[in-house]
């Protein structure tokens, strides 16, 4: 139960494994900071690389995501009480009309497991929700997902949106989605895309000026 | 030649005039397309634009399916669709399956409820037609949408029996009903096409290894079964599964589709290239940039590049990227698709005739 073992547990999609080192872990004594900054944040990191590789595939990715998410539950109280701040909000959600999101949480996911802290605001989100969400937690990234043609011009009009509520200059926009590429994203007005969850959290990073 | 013989012909790489075209999209797109060709009927549609192929599968006459008014419907599978054209489906009736026993107790569709019999119509397309049967059968996508994404991919790592249940299940569903479709119209069927998405835009979706343990087996018996009646098989994946073309072609897949070309390591160049002999390219019209925003122009010279690619063997079925045309598409590129692929392979032939 250490250090170590919780990065392997992570990266091998263990979710009972990594709660129980988790847990012994920090009774041993060790800081919840120190397990997220030396076990989870580099495993997931690790298995977004790996992903984008092609040695690991959108499953292992998945339930390396939940083990890190089920050791994160553990750590959250700790962190919030030793005052931990994470790289910032992300504001996510997939836009209006469009219900799927399956990718959209996988970004959540690896978004999370690379130290940002995650506002989910589910699917079909119209422009008027991003707002409210985007005043509410004061994000550093607003992310939206489109996986059809037709939805991804929701985006746009999303940013817009945005940028009419004075909003677009305090958010990187971050987009995505099986349709949408580079060229479309710059079109819209976006800060940047993702190619998919593998890559996002470095994107994500670039966009805030983090490592 | 009517159509029958020009797939035959193409196939064997002689004797054709041009290449098979195929046409597959939404009722809406080919609502767009009638009415910028100011036609009325499908039927005319399929003649005017020269395609060649014929689809009969079994027909559904199982118990009433539901249609809501906000767009909503329910499948054989007990599942709800929703979300714009096929939908994705909203509720997960195996979600706290937790045995085989679970699995075995779900209502799963039933043989019984499909009509296989061509009728006269049926047998009359089928003497000039290429004909397409058999079961569509997606049984990956079923399960998956019958235990939820999440559980299907923990339990792939940890549970894979009970996956195996639920696969095996709608596979035995899909392969029974394509039994009965072979027996009940023998020599009818030249075609047996059935799908099931294992690419992404980068690499398989899962793990190729695993594919080749759950999947494989299964893939080679619908392809055997297949061959037992004497069709050729034709198989559909959407993305990137350049891993495992090696594969498809030693289970006996004759026939790929659709040739995403847009997806890594599918370019259809170095496709011909390594699997020209064994494989009939069905596809590869760029569907996701050319078709859906290129200019007629860019349409109609990339049919003419691809048609030099895959076609000069005459082993390439001229069709779109992607298998189900949305309304989105401009009809003008889509009636461009065909007519060049006309006009360009019927001209590519003749000169390959003349200098012979």
């Amino acid at each position: 139960m250490s250090i170590e073992t919780i990065y392997e547990a992570i990266l091998n999609g263990e979710a009972k494994a990594t709660k129980a080192d988790v847990t012994a872990t920090l009774a041993a004594g060790v800081s919840a900071v120190e397990i997220l900054h030396h076990a989870c944040i580099p495993a997931m990191n690790q298995v977004g690389h790996l992903f984008e590789n092609g040695e690991k595939f959108v499953p292992e990715m998945l339930i390396s995501a939940k083990a890190m998410e089920a050791g994160m539950e553990l750590l959250k109280p700790h962190l919030v009480e030793a005052g931990v701040e994470t790289f910032g909000k992300v504001v996510i959600g997939t836009v209006a009309g469009d219900l799927h999101d399956i990718g959209k949480n996988l970004v959540a996911m690896m978004l999370e497991g690379a130290g940002f802290e995650i506002v989910d605001l589910g699917i079909d989100v119209s422009a008027e929700r991003f707002i409210t969400a985007v005043q509410e937690h004061e994000p550093v990234i607003v992310g939206m997902s489109a996986l059809l043609t037709t939805t991804m011009t929701a985006i746009g009009t999303t940013i817009d949106a945005l940028a009419e509520a004075g909003l677009r200059e305090k958010v990187k926009v971050l987009v995505g989605g099986a349709p949408v590429t580079e060229e479309f994203a710059t079109r819209i007005g976006a800060d940047g895309t993702a190619f998919d969850a593998g890559s996002v959290a470095r994107v994500a990073k670039g966009l805030i000026g983090a490592a | 030649m009517n159509s029958k013989q020009r797939v035959t012909q193409a196939f064997s790489g002689a004797g054709y005039d041009r290449l098979p075209m195929w046409y597959g999209a939404e009722p809406g797109t080919t609502q767009n397309l009638l009415n910028f060709l100011e036609l009325s009927s499908v039927e005319e549609l399929d003649d005017y634009l020269g395609v060649d192929f014929k689809t009969i599968r079994p027909r559904y006459i199982g118990p009433e399916l539901k249609r809501y008014p906000d767009g909503k419907f329910d499948t054989m599978w007990g599942i709800r669709r929703g979300g714009g054209h096929w939908g994705i489906a909203l509720n997960t009736p195996l979600a706290h399956a937790e045995t085989i026993q679970d699995v075995e107790a779900y209502p799963f569709p039933r043989p019984e409820w499909f009509d296989v019999d061509f009728t006269e119509a049926d047998k009359e397309l089928s003497n000039s037609y290429c004909i397409i049967g058999g079961m569509w059968s997606p049984f990956w996508h079923d399960a998956m949408e019958l235990l939820g994404l999440e559980k299907m991919f923990i339990a792939l790592k940890f549970d894979q029996a009970l996956v195996e249940a639920v696969v095996d299940r709608a596979f035995d569903f899909y392969y029974t009903v394509s039994v009965q479709a072979f027996e009940a119209n023998p020599g009818l069927i030249d075609i047996f096409w059935f799908a099931n998405d294992f690419g992404t835009k980068k690499n398989l979706f899962i793990d190729p290894r695993l594919w080749r343990q759950l999947f494989k087996p299964k893939m080679k018996k619908l392809a055997d079964l297949g061959h037992q009646y004497g069709l050729r098989v034709a198989y559909h994946s959407c993305g990137d599964i350049s891993q495992i073309i090696p594969d498809l072609i030693e289970i006996g897949i004759e026939i790929l589709n659709p040739i995403q070309v847009t997806a890594a390591n599918m370019d259809p160049m170095v496709l011909k290239h390594e699997y020209g002999q064994d494989l009939i390219f069905f596809g590869a019209i760029d569907y996701n940039e050319i078709l859906s925003h290129g200019s007629e122009e860019r349409v109609r010279a990339e049919v003419r590049r691809m048609i030099d690619i895959l076609g000069y063997d005459g082993k390439y079925i001229v069709a779109p990227s992607h298998d189900l045309m949305m309304p989105e598409v401009p009809p003008r590129n889509i009636w461009a698709l065909y007519d060049e692929a006309k006009k360009y392979s019927s001209a590519q032939v003749s000169a390959a005739s003349s200098i012979a």
